[in-house]
């Protein structure tokens, strides 16, 4: 009975991380099609593809510090 | 016993993204190999975000206050920190470097090697990542 409801337990959390990995899927579909049109267009990324790609990776970094700045 | 979450596998794809990038640089402008370098920066960072976003790990609480299977090692999100900090100026110089119309082109290949070295280290952790 004790494994039936650690498995429960894990289950639910590993169903948890599903939204989370589907979205990070998303993201590694979108940045692959946008560099691909890039590519296939023979230019270089704008200013705005450049800065979209900056902010995101900026949230990111803070989010990492902040994690790191709690422990 | 180990388990490695969907989330997790998805490091795995990153891992390979970056390895793709290594290989393409002779075919593709300085800017287009830059911006995909940071492409797999942003992911690799994606995935650490997700880690850190677990519930920390306390082994030193016993019974119902016990930590959750799935949880966020302190000396991993501290390691994450570590190498976000080696990769973040290699990134944003190389970036600062192909964008500025006056830059070394000569010096594009170390700029770019070291870029994506940087992202390497940081992609190495999170497809090492499992969830206990």
């Amino acid at each position: 009975m004790g494994n039936v409801s650690v498995v429960l337990a894990l289950l639910n959390q590993l169903l948890a991380l599903v939204p989370t990995g589907s979205e990070l899927y998303l993201a590694y579909k979108e940045q692959k099609a946008k560099l691909e049109g890039i590519v296939s267009e023979g230019r270089d990324p704008t200013d705005a593809e450049w800065d979209a790609l900056d902010a995101s990776v900026r949230e990111k970094e803070a989010f990492i510090d902040r994690a790191a700045a709690s422990l | 016993m180990k388990f490695k979450a969907i989330l997790f596998a998805l490091a795995a794809v990153v891992g390979l993204a970056a390895c793709n990038g290594c290989s393409n640089f002779q075919t593709k402008s300085p800017q287009v190999t830059v911006f995909e370098i940071k492409q797999h920066y942003d992911l690799a960072l994606g995935v650490a975000v997700a880690y850190d976003n677990l519930p920390p790990c306390n082994p030193a609480l016993p019974g119902p206050d016990a930590p959750p299977i799935v949880c966020a090692k302190a000396s991993v999100v501290k390691q994450i920190k570590l190498a976000k900090d080696v990769a973040s100026p290699a990134v944003n110089g190389a970036e600062a470097a192909v964008r500025d119309p006056n830059f070394d082109k000569s010096a594009v290949d170390a700029i770019v090697a070291s870029a994506n070295q940087a992202v390497i280290a940081l992609t190495a952790i999170t497809v090492a990542l499992q969830v206990k």
